[in-house]
């Protein structure tokens, strides 16, 4: 029988027909000498490792101390709000990657409400009757007392279970470290079944209660129930598909005074003392759970503080980020989203939106697979084509012009190729929505496929004139001076925008999550330019396009391709700011590489070549892009090297080729300043979305100045020849020239190298 | 003096229990994660010649284990072998001595001699530099990251070493 055999199962099993071998069993086990593995070779013992321990501490449940707690003692009303605090931890901690039974579910009330509720349910024919509010058996004492304590927390608890559901319902798949919907049995999805009504009478009753009185604790406990009732606003957006009903923000921003206004009890609240086994471990033991103990996981006040303004202020962002104008508007919006990091909390820094603001997003953004639940995603691809490379172009209407084409068979292989397209599209929204590891790998299972898709949108478009007689061209200006006509390739344009997008995300988010070690960051960066530099000239492909076809156009098709230029223009402004950064990054890792400060692995087992293949795996497969060889990274390295090479002596060598980086980093850092002004001029968002962006450019103005600082503290050091010898020996012996990664108040992809000397 | 010793394990022959014991509280104190006997017998079933134990001789026989990696080998997919460094725990008197560096060593020996393998792979706690330099020294690099991939909550980084071309081969499959 299973561990997860439920009651009503039990029942039906047949358990006449069943044969007792337990005797046998025990006659059998006692040949078995303690401490041996009995086994079938065709078992493997894979499955068992998953087995929980029995009397080992680590991972047998039974031996947690089961302390009693009577759920109908009297409480007073500062012990009220201690419950309702703590409660409000456990919630915000839930929403912190942990499991339900080591927040929420320790409460003995809730466990309580949860066990009586399932009973109940089982054991009675009347369901309408049991889904109401007030059937709802509690405790004896309070199902049928008055007391105002248990009147006060039956409703907050309750609302916090009912919003506990509602989380837990928004139908949108993440994963266990994400969001952890461990429940032990416990039916909690049974609170989503209350009419609302009744849940929203519960509270709205016990908040009139609160209201009419002037003691402090009162003041204090409305503060919660203000904040509680300002999640429950949540339930009706969730549902709603008109983009105007998510303008009104108005109840997160009084929900953030109320917060700021909580936080300032934390003196009278830390006074309150905790109650005795009130909050235990117990209920890992009395209810199903396959999983080891743990300890009850519950944040601080102050810390419960900071999750609740992150909880707030994340929806804040996700109702904004839902009231985008058009695909190009999201898109800024979606890469605002997915940038967000919580560097004030502690140990956050690579923790993205909260995850109820990521969820609600997702749920309405990408409802029953339409966007806002009213626009098919093929529909909104062409919106986002027509912003980046296809303006008005005929392509976009091949499908259903029949005065086009009325061929079956190119209708079929756009049809399927937009399919493909939609598909890749929808993964790239949600790749914003997820923690920043789980963006990294979205973005690079991506490059692969959006890889295989733009060799069909090539074999497509190269077809169309010829097979098709649709014909479509653009005439540009050749670096030697000449016009030519060229094909526009729209589909295939995007597609290779997106790929190229895709494959720099993965290097740069590699350094925000610190997956290069600092002896691979020059590799980096000089393959990140690399991708950075095609980007670039994509881009200026698809700005000649525009301009041709902005010049052509008339009327309405005018504007449309305005837009599409002034959304390439951004974009190129964007790329030309990241590029020279990197470039100045580059060469500040040439000059660590050159006076051999960047350790490579002591103990190498394995070699460089190998070490770049892998590192460079997600990559190895693309197409165009082509993946450059290692030959290629160390002829580069050797021809920044090449202009030195009259130098007499190594020392001097390496002091040139230091010096001409230090002052190409300067010269490049200038150039960041006014590309990074010209580019906060450009951004085509307003509001929140432009101010939030600008900010992102400040850190990189951070980031840069801070290079410049780097190269200038280098340039004095490397004046001193005894340093850069010392540095140039075979082994230094000292330690003390140490170059670690420094992440503060720096954008994250441009960390600062931190030099030790 | 240290010495050092892969686990003998003979199906016919019942083990000594005492060595795993040893092994096992060894493991239990050093590192955050529990495992299950299971897990232990998993290990050392499966590659024996993979569990390095080190030794102190002038300890009694009984309390000598000081340290120990457990790893095992594997074809991953169908199509390359790849070796698993599972756990590495040295007893805290002992450290700094290059006891793990001989340890990894010598599992690294193993699965290029005994088993081919084309990469070992293992994951470490974001938050562990002493193991994190310990394995990026042999020449590990990070892959991916993680998150909240403990049970304490904490973000792994994935390491793998390459030993064949095959690791580095990107296809649908791999
Ligand atoms: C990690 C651990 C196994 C290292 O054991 P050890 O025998 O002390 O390590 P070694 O003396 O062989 O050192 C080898 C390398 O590891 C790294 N290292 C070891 N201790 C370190 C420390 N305190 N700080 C930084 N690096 C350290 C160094 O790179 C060292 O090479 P170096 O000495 O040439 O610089 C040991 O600290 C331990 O048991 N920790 C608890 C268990 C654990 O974390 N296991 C790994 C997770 S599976």
């Amino acid at each position: 029988m299973s561990r997860h055999t439920n009651p009503a199962e039990l029942n039906n099993l047949e358990l006449d027909s069943w044969v007792d071998i337990t005797q046998q069993f025990f006659e059998t086990a006692k040949n078995v000498k303690h401490g041996n593995i009995v086994k079938l070779e065709s078992l493997d013992l894979m499955e068992g490792t998953d087995a929980k321990e029995i009397l080992n501490p680590a991972l047998d449940t039974g031996l947690i101390e089961d302390e009693s707690y009577d759920c109908d003692r009297d409480l007073t009303l500062d012990e009220t709000v201690r419950v309702v605090a703590n409660i409000t931890s456990c919630l915000v901690t839930w929403l912190d990657s942990s499991s339900l039974p080591v927040t929420l579910f320790s409460c003995r009330y809730i466990e309580e409400i949860l066990t009586r509720f399932s009973a109940l349910l089982s054991s009675s024919t009347i369901v309408e009757k049991i889904f109401q509010v007030s059937n709802l058996q509690y405790s004896n004492k309070l199902d049928q007392s008055d007391s105002f304590t248990y009147r006060i927390l039956r409703a907050y608890l309750i609302g916090v279970l009912n919003f506990t559901a509602f989380v837990l319902n928004i139908p949108v798949l993440k994963d266990e470290e994400d969001l952890n919907r461990v429940s032990m049995d416990l039916n909690i999805d049974l609170l989503l079944q209350f009419p609302q009504k009744d849940v929203a009478d519960l509270v709205n009753s016990a908040y009139s209660l609160l209201e009419k009185r002037d003691d402090k604790n009162s003041k204090v406990l409305q503060l919660y129930f203000d904040i509680l009732k300002r999640l429950q606003m949540l339930y009706p957006l969730s549902a709603s598909v008109n983009q105007g009903d998510f303008q009104d923000t108005l109840f997160l921003h009084e929900a953030t005074g109320f917060i700021d206004k909580l936080s300032e009890e934390n003196d009278y609240i830390d006074s309150i003392p905790q109650i005795p086994h009130l909050f235990t471990r117990g209920i890992q033991k009395r209810k199903n759970n396959i999983f080891p103990p743990r300890p009850i996981k519950m944040h601080s006040f102050t810390i419960c503080i900071s999750y609740l303004h992150y909880l707030f202020d994340d929806l804040k962002l996700a109702m904004d980020v839902l009231c985008f104008q058009d695909a190009a508007d999201l898109r800024n919006r979606l890469y605002i989203f997915g940038s967000k990091r919580n560097e004030k909390l502690p140990d956050q820094e690579h923790t993205s939106t909260h995850i109820v603001a990521a969820l609600f997003l997702e749920s309405i953004l990408l409802r029953d697979g339409l966007i806002l639940g009213a626009i098919p995603v093929s529909e909104f691809l062409k919106q986002d084509l027509s912003s980046l490379t296809a303006g008005e172009s005929v392509v976009l209407s091949l499908l259903e012009d029949d005065k086009l084409t009325n061929d079956r068979a190119i209708k079929a292989r756009a049809s399927s190729l937009l399919q493909e397209m939609e598909k890749t599209y929808i993964s790239w929204i949600q790749s914003f929505l997820q923690n920043p590891s789980k963006q990294r790998d979205f973005f690079l299972d991506s490059v692969v496929v959006w890889d295989t898709i733009q060799v069909t949108a090539d074999d497509l478009e190269t077809s169309l004139p010829d097979d098709y007689g649709l014909e479509d061209t653009f005439k540009s200006i050749q670096p030697d001076g000449s016009l030519s006509e060229l094909p526009v390739m729209p589909l295939s344009s995007y597609v290779y925008y997106m790929k190229l997008d895709s494959m720099v995300q993965v290097v740069f988010r590699g350094i925000e999550l610190e997956i290069y070690k600092p002896w691979e960051m020059y590799q980096m960066y000089w393959y990140g330019l690399y991708l950075l530099s095609t980007l670039e000239s994509h881009i200026a492909r698809m700005k000649d396009v525009a301009k041709y076809k902005l010049s052509k156009a008339e009327g309405e098709s005018k504007d449309i391709w305005k837009k599409t230029l002034d959304h390439i223009n951004f974009l190129i402004q964007e790329t030309i700011v990241f590029k020279t950064l990197a470039q100045a990054q580059q060469y500040t890792w040439t000059i660590l590489d050159n006076l051999k400060l960047l350790k490579l692995p002591k103990y190498n087992r394995t070699t460089p070549q190998l070490l770049y293949q892998l590192r460079m795996k997600p990559f190895s497969s693309v197409g165009i892009p082509q993946l450059p060889s290692i030959q290629h990274f160390q002829n580069f390295a050797d021809e920044i090297a090449e202009g030195s090479l009259r130098f007499r002596t190594e020392r001097e060598r390496v002091q040139d080729i230091c010096f001409r980086c230090s002052s190409a980093v300067r010269q490049l850092t200038t150039e960041v300043k006014t590309a990074a002004s010209q580019l906060k001029k450009i951004h085509p968002s307003r509001g929140r979305f432009k101010a939030d962006y600008e900010r992102g450019v400040d850190q990189i103005l951070r980031s840069s100045i801070g290079v410049a600082v780097f190269s200038t503290k280098v340039n004095k050091k490397i004046k001193d020849a005894e340093f850069v010898t010392q540095c140039l020996k075979e082994n230094p012996s000292n330690q003390a020239y140490d170059v670690s990664l420094s992440r503060a108040q720096y954008h994250r992809f441009f960390r600062l190298r931190r030099l030790n000397i | 003096m240290i010495s050092y010793k892969h686990l003998e394990f003979h199906p016919e022959k019942p083990t000594d229990n005492n060595e795993i014991n040893q092994i096992i509280e060894l493991v239990k104190v050093n590192l955050s994660e529990p495992y299950c006997i299971y897990t232990y017998r998993y290990f050392l079933n499966q590659c024996p010649q993979l569990c390095y134990i080190a030794y102190d001789d002038e300890k009694p026989k009984g309390q000598n284990i000081i340290a120990v990696s457990i790893s095992k080998a594997e074809t991953h997919q169908g199509v390359r072998v790849r070796g698993y460094l599972g756990m590495i725990a040295v007893d805290p008197a002992y450290r700094g001595k290059g006891i793990a560096k001989t340890l990894i060593d010598k599992s690294i020996d193993v699965m290029i001699d005994s088993y081919h393998c084309d990469e070992i792979v293992l994951e470490t706690e974001v938050d562990n530099p002493q193991a994190l330099n310990l394995y990026e020294s042999f020449g590990f690099i990070r892959t991916r990251r993680l998150f909240r991939y403990y049970l304490n909550k904490n973000d792994a980084y994935r390491l793998v070493l390459p030993l064949t071309e095959k690791s580095t081969i990107r296809t649908y499959f791999l």
